[in-house]
């Protein structure tokens, strides 16, 4: 092999080196951030018909009350009746991160 | 008296070092015999929460940013300012990032458990259960919060109805 072209194999190494390093820290500091939990709770990540019909369900409802404009009683009565509809889909969700999923009676591994 | 408060420190700290839960014979050898299945339930917890996290989060947002705000922007505009309703979204875009904040610090933990190796360490997974539970008792309290905001929002709102 002449020398430029072992410099060339020393220099396409030692980039591959630097890639894989930053890519590496790049992956560390996603991690840490804890952005990659937050990502892998986003639709499409679980590949779950159930997730893709509430996508849809949700998306049928599209309500934003505008910044601007009189503030009579009957706007604020829609305002309160579409915040209902919103709290109800909140409370449609039955006991989210309730204790119970990881007790020792639900793992099995009660005394 | 200098050896006896040597005995005493060292009986006080042997107290606080003391795990504050505490594993039973049986509990161990259900954790070492049920190693696998046990992991398993917990990936399972892992896919249910990010499920809660993302639907509950979405309706969070929307009550924060399309609602909650834009409300408070008009009443500014029409000179009705509610330091109710203003204090209410304060706290309820405090709470919706702790929301965040803890999930994400509940998910590392959980990821941590299921990670760990029960069959060879059954106390320390034990150990890291129990803090995992605490957790994930915050996200809940987080959730309950975003809730009852969002019914103070309604309530502070029929009382501003009232008086117009």
């Amino acid at each position: 092999m002449t020398r430029g072209g072992r410099n060339l194999v020393i220099l396409g190494i030692a980039a591959s080196l630097v890639a894989v390093a930053t890519t590496g820290v790049s992956l560390a500091i996603y991690h840490n951030s804890g952005d990659i939990y937050l990502d892998r709770s986003r639709p499409g990540f679980l590949p779950d018909d159930e997730e893709i019909e509430q996508e849809v369900d949700t998306e049928e409802e599209e309500y934003e009350f505008e910044k601007s404009g009189p503030v009579t009683k009957e706007i604020l009565d829609e305002y309160i009746e579409k915040l209902e509809s919103e709290i109800k889909a909140i409370d449609a969700y039955k006991n989210p991160f309730d204790a119970s999923a990881l007790s020792d009676e639900k793992l099995g591994i009660e005394e | 008296m200098k050896r006896f408060l040597f005995t005493m420190i060292v009986l006080v700290a042997s107290l606080v070092a003391l795990p504050v839960f505490a594993i039973s014979d049986s509990q161990e050898k259900a954790i070492v015999d049920h190693c696998d299945s046990l992991r398993d339930s917990l990936k399972s917890v892992q896919r249910d929460d990010s499920r809660a996290r993302v639907y509950l989060g979405r309706y969070y947002e929307n009550i924060l940013n399309k609602f909650i705000t834009p409300l408070n922007v008009r009443l500014v505009e029409n000179n009705l300012s509610n330091s109710e309703l203003i204090s209410n979204q304060n706290d309820f875009a405090k709470t919706r990032t702790n929301f965040m904040i803890d999930y994400v610090e509940y998910q590392k933990e959980l990821e941590d458990l299921v990670a760990t190796n029960c069959k060879e360490e059954p106390g320390l997974f034990y150990e890291k259960l129990v803090s995992t539970r605490k957790k994930r008792e915050l996200v809940a309290k987080d959730a309950d919060k975003l809730r009852s905001l969002a019914l103070n929002q309604i309530d502070d709102l029929k009382i501003l109805e009232g008086r117009l």
